[in-house]
Order: C-alpha cells, then structure tokens, then sequence
C-alpha cells in the first residue's frame, strides 16, 4: 500500500471494493460520491478485485427505519432482526440507551444476494462510510450457513502445509499461542475467528479479518491437520479428545446468529463432521515456544499416521 | 390425570462419539447445550410423537434393568428439565 492510498481517517477511502472473506465474496459500493467507503488497511489483504461477489452491498447514509416486521431474534439488547412477509430481512443496530433510533441497518433481500446497509450521519469518519465488523461478519456467518462452512472462536496456524485449530474463548490464548507460533515460523491465518469449511473429506481453515489482540491476520486457507482445545495449565501436555467432548467445545464457541433454524442445522451437521474427520486433542500449556512446538509435533504425526 | 408430551422444535439431538447431545437451535435460550444420559436419549427419542407419560416409563422398564418406580421417578425428573427448557410440550389426556 502507498501512502498516497492512505484516507485522512486511517482508511482507504474507495467507491466499491469486494473482499474475499474464506470462500465469501462480498462487493461493496457507496450509493453516492460524497459518502465514498472507508476500507481499513487490515481489510485491504483480503480484497479479491474482479471476484463474482455472493452478496453485493449498497452503502448509503440515512435515517432509515426498522422494518415494519416483527422482531424473529434479538440479541442480548445489542441488535434485533425483523423479517418480513416477503422473506426480506433486517439487522437493526439501535443506539444504546436510545430508544427508537439506530446506529445502522442491514437490509437483506430474499436469497441474500443485495443488501442495502445504511448508517447515521454520527459514524461517518471523515465524510466517508466505515466498513468492517460486525457488518461483514454478519454476513458472512448468514452465508457460510448456506455453503457449508461456519466462523469458531479459534485461532489458526499454517505450517507445514497444514493448518492447527486452537480454539477458545477470549483470554483462553488464542492470541499468545498465535503471537508464539508467528515467531517460530508459522503464518498467522487469525488470532481469534477461523471460517472451517468442510468439502468432502476435506475440512480447511481460511483467515479472517477478524483479529485478537496480537492483530494478525491472512486471507490464506490451508487443509485442518489437527485441533487443540486450550487449557491454560503448570506443564504442557496433550490429551485425545472425544469427539462428543469436542463437539460440545466447539458448539458454544461457533459465530452464528441462530436466526435461521436450516442454517443453525447445516453448522451443528459440520461441526459433527470436522470432530469426527480431525485429530482434536486439549493442549495443556503454559505460554512457551515449547507448548506451540508440541502441539506441531503432535499434528505432524498425527498426519503421518493417518 | 394422565398427561402426554411431544418435543418441541427448539432443540435437536446427536449422538457425537460417546456424548448423546441435545442442541439449542437458538442462542437466546437459557441451555444452549446439554449432556443427556443413555436413558435419556432413549425418552428423548419417544417424544418425537406424543407420548403419555406411562409409555415412557415403560419403555425405560422394558429396555434397561430398572423398577418401575425408579423408572416413574426419573422420567418425571426428565420432563421437569426438558419443560424448564421449553424442549416439550404437554398436555392432558383427556379420553
């Protein structure tokens, strides 16, 4: 990136831009020059100009009004979603203690293919309309549900041609077992939120903008060759993992929104299938070298023996 | 009064390696997630149609090395929770 891309708000102001968030294209384009978007740099690694988008965004600034359409989930006060008669949904983010206004819609048509994403005046930055988490997120983690593949609370590591799960809530050490992995050679896909798809026998972990605290990140994927529950302990040591153990893990640790019971199906129906198609093991360790290069050692052998 | 149950559709089961599973569709409920026993699944299983309650107890005799009224004990207890949860609907048996 030149420095003459730098926007004057930490970004990248730009008319359209598509990113490539796993296998999940998503085309962005400001409905008017004088809101143009503002890409943060961390996004401009996954950007996949010329790729035939899956969903195409409209951004525009406004005051638009939650659908007049009943409230199908809500979540934690944070953010509802409406739906209507037609089969067009809503993602509504309301102003913390302010009732009846919003910080911004996302309006999905039927089939998720357009969206119109509109915000207030309030959130511009610089003129311009920021993009990221969590709008991005929200719909990729819609889409994935109808493509099979879904976003974990993992980091991830490739190395050697594989890539090792470690997967956790926040302050498991996702971030530090990455940080710890990117100074012994390995690359960082995230720090904090994996996409797994699964193809066939196939089960692969793609990079995502979504960081931890150790802010690094990929738009790479590579083949899962192992996964490790982490478990912050006095010593380092792996144990096998039942698959149904495993599961249960990685169920509460999944990004979903849960507004669509086929969708919430297809990821419970992967997930049963990434357990039972990867080595899963809990990674007992202390924040060394030493624990990373167990759990590599240990994936290593595990695809030997396979 | 004799009372029968069904399931509802906001959980679904999977047996997963040696864990039988019932699953929370949607984040907003109080269990997104719970363990259920060998027996449990088996009654799990009866309530994907309406069951009395006397069925399921007896499908609990008949299956496992259990008294009838350790079986009554335990399937009371288990609809108690899966109510708690709104993982069954119930109602009373009228005829």
């Amino acid at each position: 990136m030149s420095p003459g891309q730098l926007g004057r708000a930490n970004g990248v102001r730009r008319e359209s831009i598509t990113l490539g968030i796993g296998p999940i294209a998503i085309h962005f384009v400001a409905s008017s020059e004088d809101h143009p978007l503002l890409v943060q740099p961390g996004y401009l690694a996954f950007e996949r100009a010329g790729a035939r988008p899956d969903v195409a965004v409209e951004c525009s600034v406004g005051s638009a009004q939650p659908l007049v359409a009943p409230v199908v989930f809500e979540s934690n006060g944070v953010w509802e979603l409406r739906r209507d008669a037609w089969g067009r949904e809503q993602v509504y983010f309301p102003a913390k203690g302010c009732v009846g206004q919003h910080l911004f819609t996302l309006t999905l048509e039927p089939g998720v293919q357009r969206a119109q994403y509109v915000t207030v005046a309030t959130r511009l930055r610089g003129g311009a309309i920021p993009l990221g988490h969590p709008i991005d997120e929200y719909l990729v983690s819609r889409l994935l549900g109808r493509r099979r593949g879904f976003i974990l609370h993992a980091s991830a590591i490739a190395s050697d041609g594989r890539a090792l799960l470690f997967v956790g809530h926040s302050g498991a050490g996702k971030s530090t077992v990455a940080e710890i992995a990117d100074r012994a050679g390995g690359t960082v896909l995230t720090d904090e939120r994996t996409i797994v798809t699964i193809d066939g026998s196939n089960v692969t972990a793609w990079g995502t903008p979504w960081h931890g605290t150790y802010a690094a990140c990929s738009a790479d994927h590579a083949p899962v060759g192992a996964g490790f529950l982490l478990v912050q302990d006095e010593r380092d040591y792996l144990e096998v993992v039942d698959p149904g153990v495993a599961f249960s893990e990685c169920f509460v640790r999944t990004v979903q929104p849960t507004a669509d019971r086929d969708e919430v199906i297809c990821t419970i129906d992967l997930l049963q299938q990434m357990v039972s198609r990867i080595p899963l093991y809990s990674l007992h360790f202390q924040p060394t070298a030493a624990a990373y290069s167990l759990a590599r050692e240990h994936a290593t052998s595990a695809v030997a023996g396979c | 009064m004799r009372r029968e149950h069904i399931r509802s559709d906001a959980y679904v089961y999977r047996h997963v390696g040696e864990e039988h599973l019932l699953i929370a569709l949607r984040r907003d409920r109080v269990a997104p997630l719970l363990q259920l026993t060998a027996t449990a699944a088996v009654l799990w299983e009866r309530l994907g149609e309406w069951t009395p309650t006397s069925e399921l107890t007896g499908a609990l005799v008949e299956r496992f090395d259990v008294s009838p009224e350790v079986a009554e004990a335990d399937v009371d207890e288990f609809l108690t929770q899966l109510a708690s949860i709104d993982a069954i609907q119930s109602r009373e048996i009228t005829s």
